[in-house]
């Protein structure tokens, strides 16, 4: 393959994926992070595909091995996708009166105490946003 | 490994299947994705149309070994993905955030293996002539992201799951990791230069990536994990990238360029999950 095409096909990808995955607030980016890592069990294509087209004893074990690993680590990432996507609409339904999530109100557990990391903290409306 | 991909018929309409999931699942700004599980599910569709397009086009000598092995991949997976804490109440948000992170470095774990298996295999089908320069750097880089992400998932694997004691990172921790690295990259395009020593280079290289990997997941504070984990993704990508120059696949160059603009946003700044609210 001719390396420019390459690095042309890399960098638009780059530049179209950081146009994309750079929307969402502090707990969409949770979710991302899981989308990444699902991108990243597409490795499990290309491991089939050097699988596939493997000649010698060794390449085919050590491809097959491969494969086996990629597969895990793909079904792996798509499970916590699921999981996360299922788990989504629960902590999210917005009540009357309430100020919608702001990526100022989600907190992670890594700036806030402990006692605060709770994710209904982060959906509780503020009493004086809530006043009229 | 030089094997040409003849799916990248087949590869375009699986990237456009992949773009839109991306769309619906991160296409709103106002935090409500449009049609979430719909996307979920064009991911594993574009997932499976190219595994049977890759299937598809073999020659059929090991296309049942490659089903073998993904059946079985697939049914660990349930073991790996499930929700488990070992010290910390499963129902607390933050032990429900480590069993996510904890999953999420069993599959940079897997990543790496393949990775680095992909790489060693590129290294030992590739001639060691001059002009095959690219394919062998290819090959060893390869197998040093993915020892390095094999050896950094282990080790924030045992860290969530707290088999290994608590660290504190120091700033001598930070030079050695550098001091690591450059001997690593420098051995690395030794074996690249002269492919005849390369397997003293590459044996030297993989244990200084299986060092670099523990010393870069413990020389942080844990609540850095997903730092090193988004690092070790967009590792991932980049050999995702690497290897779709190899199996000339411009579908395999995307979708890598999109994983590391994905992993990008994670080197700074916390994220936090849904699933920390519910319990199994």
């Amino acid at each position: 393959m001719d390396p420019v095409i390459a690095l042309y096909t890399v960098l638009l990808a780059v530049a179209l994926g950081l146009s994309g995955f750079v929307r969402g607030d502090a707990r969409r980016r949770g979710r991302s992070l899981l989308l990444a890592a699902a991108l990243a069990g597409f490795i499990l294509v290309a491991a089939t595909s050097a699988l596939v087209n493997c000649t010698t004893v060794a390449g085919m074990i050590l491809t097959a091995l491969a494969v086996l690993f990629a597969a895990q680590a793909a079904t792996t990432a798509f499970s916590l996708l699921w999981r996360e996507i299922c788990c989504a609409p629960a902590a999210r339904i917005p009540q009357p009166g309430t100020a919608p999530i702001t990526p100022r109100n989600a907190v992670s557990p890594e700036t806030s105490p402990p006692g605060h990391s709770s994710p209904e903290n982060a959906t509780q409306p503020n009493p004086t946003e809530a006043r009229p | 490994m030089n094997v040409g991909l003849q799916i990248d018929l087949v590869g375009w309409f699986a990237l456009i299947a992949i773009l839109t999931a991306v769309h619906g699942l991160s296409g709103q700004k106002s935090g409500h994705a449009p049609w979430p599980r719909g996307a979920v599910g064009l991911l594993v569709f574009a997932l499976i149309l190219m595994l049977s397009s890759v299937l598809w086009t073999s020659d059929g000598s090991n296309t049942l070994l490659a089903c073998i092995m993904i059946l079985l991949g697939s049914s660990v997976a349930p073991f790996t993905a499930r929700h488990h804490s070992r010290n910390k109440a499963a129902t607390s948000p933050q032990g429900n955030q480590d069993s996510i992170l904890s999953g999420l470095a069993l599959i940079t774990i897997g990543g790496g293996v393949s990775v680095a298996l992909l790489g060693l295999t590129g290294w030992y089908e590739t001639d060691h002539s001059f002009y095959t320069w690219d394919l062998r750097l290819i090959a060893v880089t390869s197998l040093f992201i993915g020892v390095w992400t094999f050896a950094a998932g282990l080790m924030l694997w045992l860290r969530l799951n707290e088999y290994l004691p608590k660290s504190t990172p120091t700033q001598t921790q930070q030079r050695v990791v550098i001091a690591v690295l450059t001997l690593a990259l420098g051995l690395g395009a030794l074996t690249v230069v002269y492919p005849a020593y390369a397997n003293i280079l590459m044996g030297l290289m993989v244990l200084l990536a299986l060092e670099l990997g523990a010393l870069s997941a413990l020389g942080i504070v844990i609540t850095r994990a997903t730092c090193v984990l988004g690092r070790h993704l967009g590792m991932i990508g980049a050999a995702i990238a690497m290897l779709g120059y190899v199996q000339a696949s411009l579908f395999l160059l995307a979708l890598g360029g999109l994983i590391v603009a994905g992993a990008v946003h994670y080197l700074r700044g916390t994220v936090d999950f849904y699933q920390t609210n519910s319990t199994d």
